[in-house]
This record gives C-alpha cells, structure tokens and sequence, in this order.
C-alpha cells in the first residue's frame, strides 16, 4: 500500500537523519500510527490508609522513558551511547519495568501528532533561548539547579527516586533530585493568593475513586529558566524548531497543570499532565507515560543536593564565576 | 610522584548527535579532547551534582599541576560502594576523561583506576 | 501523707503501662521500661504515638547565635541556647570560630545558599513541616526546600559519607522521638555567629512533645575533632496554629540569580 510505504520511507529517513546531523522536526516519528490516547483503565484497588485514602505511599523509581521513539522530551537518538553504564543502571541493578501490557509509546498523547503547540512568540523565544546556550542568563534551570517544576520534576532523569508519603487529609512527595518536595492538600481548601508564588507551585488535590487529581498553580515566574519540560539537558546543535526537544520553553505566570497519579498495579503509578499556559501554548497539551516503579527492597533515597556543588559547572559552561555572590538572609 | 600526562588523538569518529546528548557535558567537555591523567590526590570533594577529586599531575614541561577531575553524583558513586574513604589522599589515581573545553586543568571522568587496579566507572554520563 | 504516695503510683503505673504497651506493640522484646512520666496529653497517630503531623518554628535568637550575646544592628540580642553557657570549643577552635564571625558575611554557607545542616535547619526563622509514618518521618524545610528523611525501621546508618542534612536513623522512646545523624560533612554552621564543626560531628536530637502545640529539642553534638566534650543545646518548637497554612519558598538560588542576571543587563 502506497501510503504505509510512505509513512515507512519517512519513518526510516527520519532515524538516520541525526547521524548526518541534520534536523530532526518529528514528522513521522511514529505519533500518527498510535491509536488515540485513552487512560489507562485500571482494576487494581489499592489498600486503604488509615484517613481512608487510597494508599499509594513508599518508595518509587523512574521508570525510563520509551527509547528510540520521539517524545516531546527527548530526541529519538540524541542520547549518549551506552558507556558501560546507562543513565539509569548505575543507580540500579535493574531497570524499572513496565506493567504488563503497557503500550510503549510517546509521552505527547495530546495533541496526537505528539508535537507541543508552541504560540509564534514562545518559538521566536525558545529559538533565542536555544541560540544563547554559553549564557548564563539563558541557561536550562535545571542545569542552574533551579526546581524544574511540574511536570518536569517527574519526568525521569538520573539517579532520580521518589517518596510518596500519605498522613490525614494530605499526599506529600519528596523528589530525591534536588531535595524537592510538594505538599499536596486534598481537604478541598481555597488556592492562595496569586501574589504567593512557588518555583514547584502551589497544589491542590483530590481523589477521583482511585486516582489522584492535583491541579498546580501559582509558579514562579521571576526569571525565565523555568522550562516546563525536558529530559535532562538541552542537545547542542538541534534547532530550536524541532519540538520534541522540550527545551527551551519557559512558562508564564498564567501556568497550570492538571496531573493524574493512577496506580496501575501494587507496583506502578501512571501519570498524566495537561499543560495550560495561554501565554505560551495555542491549545493545552497532555503527556501521559507510567513514571513510578516501586523500588526494589533495600532500596535508600539518598541526598542530592545540587546548588552547593555547580559553581564549577557554571564555570566551565559560561565562564561565570558565581562564587562570590552571597544572598541576606534572615 | 607525579606522573605525565598522555593526550591521545581520536582515532574515533564521534559523530556530534551521536554523542552530544547532554548539554552540560558538551558545553564544558570536549570529547574530540580525551585525557589519560595520572597523579596523586590531594582532595575529594563528595559534592553534588557532582563529586570532584583532584590530583597533581606533571605536564609536559615537568610542571606540577592540579587537575580537577569531574565525577558522577554522590549517589550514584555511592551505589556502587563508594565511600568518603574509597579516596585516599597521597593515592596514585588513573583517570580516562575528556579534557575541558576552557583549555584548562579540568577533566570529566569517564573511568577511574585505583592504586590496587580496581577500574571504577566515574558514572557522569547524562548526570542531570 | 496522700498526695505523694499517689502521684508516685500514678507515674510508675503510667511508666509501666507505657513499657507494656511497647512491648504490646510488637516493638523488639525487652522488660518494660519504666520512663518518666510522658506530660503529652495531646492527639496521637494510629500508631500510638504522639501525632507530629503539621508545620512548627522555633522562636528566639539561636539562628543568629546559639551562644548569649548583646544586640547589634540588625540582630536582637539572645540568650545561649548552649547548655552551661558556653560552647567548649578546643583552643585551637575557639579563635577559628571567632575568625568565622568577623568573616561572616561572605563565609557564613547559608548565605550562598548552601544548605543549613543539623541541628541548625530546625531553628532558622522559617518554618518546617513534619510528615509522620510508622517507618519514616520525612521534614520539609521552608529555607532553600531542604529536606530530610528519619528512618525508623531499623536500618543501618548511611556511614562515611558526606550529606548536607546528613543521616539520620530514629526511634521512639516512649513519647519522645529520638534521631541521631551522622555523614554530615564539615560544611555547614551551626548560626550565622561562625560557630562550626568539623566531619566528625554527630547530632543527637530529641523532639519531646509537652503538649499538642510545644516540643522540648534538645540537640547534642558530638565531635572529638573541635571541642573539648560534647555538649547540648535546647529550645522549644511551637506548632504553627493557623489555619491552611503551608510552607511558601524561600528558593535562596534564585536569589543568587536574580543578582547576577542584574549585574549583567537584567532578567534574561
């Protein structure tokens, strides 16, 4: 069939193109040949806390994104070869991995292109942002170890493990990378005053049967670092175009979130996030993937403080010194 | 004891999608710049997101010179059974890295040897 | 002669009563231990225990110096939260200390941003909350959202290495939860005053609730390489009572930042 030969040809032509670097623009990069998203259905019931909440506490691991298929996170082949260790086995023995017939598939379920609908304004500033990658001042937040937010704080990245605590009337969630955490209400309360703003935003949650629904709102927004999505580090040398990067994206003070936590099995959580910023975004978009593997026993969240030790990083991407400043504190 | 340093030319093709998959180790590093490095240690830094060691090295014009050797995160050294005192200082230490893109005295570790030989993977591969 | 005779039967059937209940529990088999009376009248977890659960902040002065020391501008003067007074530094680190406090503004960690350490994150002037399991206790802290996880479930300590909030393994006895924390590096201060130590430094805390809203802290440092003995310091921790409150950023690198960015030609 002419047409299937032709999504074939492209699919192939698109997985050489990076080796001869050229651009990579993730038409035809196998979004189209997915059936349409729908949740995960889930017959799993989860043991009870003593509050009555569905009881999805302990300790989690990323479960690595899908490889070599494109993602609105991170580039079909532009990662590092295996050196010995991949990002993931040398904080674990095992990778995490995924339930049973779980398809494998991109995390950008919405729209189905998979692409991220970016206003005119927000590629112009993303293409400047990309284009300016030596400058501190343009720098990923995440590489400045700024919090990355949600949701890119659940998006997999190395080492990276989760505590899900539960007590009356909140889920709680310390982020081993960076020593984040959220605190999420689920007693119904007010959201805060907009003038209170959060580098991981301000949470509000409920339960949906056995799902958890955590609207986010209220970032910060006084520097332009925080990029909303994105595996680890921007690549050198893809263009600013190309939307399955995910870099380069910083929000506005009009950011949402509306996450989904569903716990698929005794060992795995699904999530999904519906990004609205109308200052950056044409439509709202979603990603949806299974991030949390429970972690294997003996398994120990360990610190990961980030600022204290980047001077010399920033040193030798920028050339900037920030040894020398120091911030009053109370 | 001082050791020299041993800067080898690629005789691989690295090809830069291939391999430029994260930002911060291309921006600093320089993977056309491997390094063979080998010296006494005179610190270990157990920091995030990196630890970092150093070590006095002798260049070619039989100068000492403190390189600082970047490594993966604490916690992925430490699951791999490194301690504080896995680091001696004194120790003669083997690095294979990549030298800094700056010019200067700094590596990114890809493998480490200790004095007893025991080859330990530095783990910096896409540390973000 | 009532009075007396009753209150000591009281204390030593609620002492008794609190090791039977332990050993009830399924805790490790020991004789019941006869504790001091437990004043805690206040609510309890299902586990029995005194419910941590919420945000608290300490009052007082020790965040700018946990010894006793006049006003100066910008700072209220304070009494020693030290007990005895004063802290026994080894002669060698008394004037390293003191050479800590007239370099203070530039070499004090917290501010670059660093993370404040243990036992001195529990008395910054930013609040904190406790979120309370049976097997881990997990505090979140308002400044520079540090974190750390107190692991009640019997688990070796994480030892020779080197965390900014360092290790920390509890247990509780009685009403009282006591940590101890090890692996703390030498790198943070106990205030803004310079007062220091060195990698050998263990800290021994104890939260004993008085009430619902109060605990009594007591910290003990314990570090060979800097003072002459080991010593303590105590303070209250008071329950922040408001309602929906919940802990707002104190993100101290953006801060840093935001300098920079300035001196450069503004935001980015």
């Amino acid at each position: 069939m002419r047409t299937s030969t032709t999504i074939a040809g492209l699919l192939l032509v698109v997985l050489y193109l990076p080796t001869i670097g050229g651009a990579q623009d993730g038409r035809g990069a196998a979004p189209a040949s997915y059936p349409p998203y729908t949740r995960p259905a889930s017959t799993f019931v989860p043991p009870r806390t003593a509050d009555g909440q569905p009881d999805i506490s302990g300790l989690y691991v990323a479960i690595p994104l899908p490889r070599g298929i494109e993602t609105p996170l991170v580039p079909l082949s532009n990662r590092a070869p295996n050196r010995a260790n991949s990002e993931f086995s040398y904080s674990l023995n095992e990778r995490p991995k995924l339930p049973e017939g779980a398809q494998v598939r991109p995390v950008g379920v919405d729209p189905p292109d998979g692409k991220i609908p970016l206003t005119p304004e927000a590629l112009a500033r993303r293409k400047e942002i990309i284009a300016n990658q030596e400058k501190i001042e343009h720098l990923d937040g995440r590489v400045l170890c700024l919090a990355p937010g949600v949701p890119r704080s659940t998006i997999p990245a190395p080492v990276v493990g989760y505590q899900i605590f539960q007590k009356p009337g909140y889920v709680v969630i310390f982020y081993e990378q960076s020593h984040l955490y959220r605190t999420i209400p689920i007693d119904g309360r007010p959201p805060l005053d907009p003038n209170i703003r959060k580098a991981m935003g301000v949470s509000r949650g409920r339960w949906e049967g056995n799902v958890l629904v955590v609207e986010v709102t209220n970032f910060t927004n006084n520097l332009s670092n925080n990029w909303v999505i994105g595996a680890i580090s921007a690549t050198p040398g893809v263009p600013a175009e190309s939307l399955t990067t995910g870099h380069g994206i910083p929000h506005s003070n009009q950011y949402r979130v509306t996450e989904r936590y569903t716990p698929i099995d005794a060992n795995t959580i699904h999530y999904e996030a519906r990004l609205e910023d109308p200052k950056v975004f044409t439509q709202p978009w979603t990603i949806a993937y299974y991030a949390f593997a429970r972690a294997p026993k003996g398994y120990v969240p360990v610190e990961y403080a980030c600022f204290e030790g980047n001077d010399k990083n920033l040193l030798l991407m920028t050339n900037t010194d920030i040894t020398g400043i120091r911030v009053s504190v109370p | 004891m001082q050791r020299t340093i041993a800067i080898f030319s690629v005789g691989v093709i690295l090809l830069t999608a291939a391999v430029g998959a994260h930002h911060a180790f291309s921006a600093e590093f320089d993977q056309d710049k491997p390094v063979r490095l080998e010296g006494a240690l005179t610190k270990a830094d157990w920091t995030n997101p990196h630890a970092w060691i150093y070590i006095d090295v002798k260049n070619p014009e039989g100068k000492v010179v403190n390189w600082a050797i970047e490594m993966g995160p604490p916690s992925a050294l430490l699951r791999r059974g490194w301690k504080k005192s896995s680091m001696k200082v004194g120790a003669i230490i083997k690095v294979e890295g990549f030298a800094a893109k700056n010019g200067k005295e700094f590596a990114n570790a890809t493998n480490i040897t200790m004095p007893d030989g025991t080859k330990i993977f530095a783990g910096t591969d896409e540390p973000r | 002669m009532k009075k007396p005779i009753a209150t000591i039967g009281a204390l030593l059937t609620l002492g008794i009563a609190a090791g039977f209940a332990q050993a009830q529990r399924g805790a490790a088999p020991r004789a019941p231990v006869v504790t001091a009376a437990s004043t805690y009248n206040g609510p309890r977890t299902p586990d029995r225990k005194p419910d941590l659960n919420g945000i608290w902040q300490v009052l007082g002065t020790a965040h700018w110096n946990i010894e006793a020391h006049s006003a100066s501008e910008g700072v209220p003067a304070g009494f020693s939260v030290v007990e005895g007074g004063a802290i026994p530094y080894q002669p060698w680190a008394l004037a390293k200390r003191n050479e800590n406090f007239q370099n203070r503004l530039m070499a004090d960690p917290l501010r670059k941003c660093y993370m404040p350490g243990v036992p001195r994150a529990t008395y910054l002037p930013f609040p904190f909350e406790i979120t309370q399991t049976p097997n881990h206790i997990g505090i979140a802290y308002e400044f520079a959202h540090a974190t750390r996880t107190i692991f009640l479930d019997g688990t070796p300590h994480l030892e020779d290495l080197d965390f900014w909030m360092g290790d920390a393994r509890g247990k509780w006895e009685g009403d009282a939860l006591v940590v101890d924390t090890v692996s703390l590096g030498d790198k943070t201060w106990f205030d803004q005053a310079g007062n220091f130590h060195s990698d050998a430094l263990k800290v021994t805390e104890r939260f004993t609730p008085m009430d619902a809203a109060h605990l009594n802290y007591e910290a003990s440092i314990d570090d060979a390489k800097v003072f002459t003995r080991p010593w303590k310091m105590s303070m209250i921790i008071y329950r922040r009572l408001e309602k929906n409150l919940e802990l707002l950023d104190y993100e101290c690198a953006e801060h840093v930042y935001e300098k920079l960015f300035k001196g450069r030609g503004g935001k980015p």
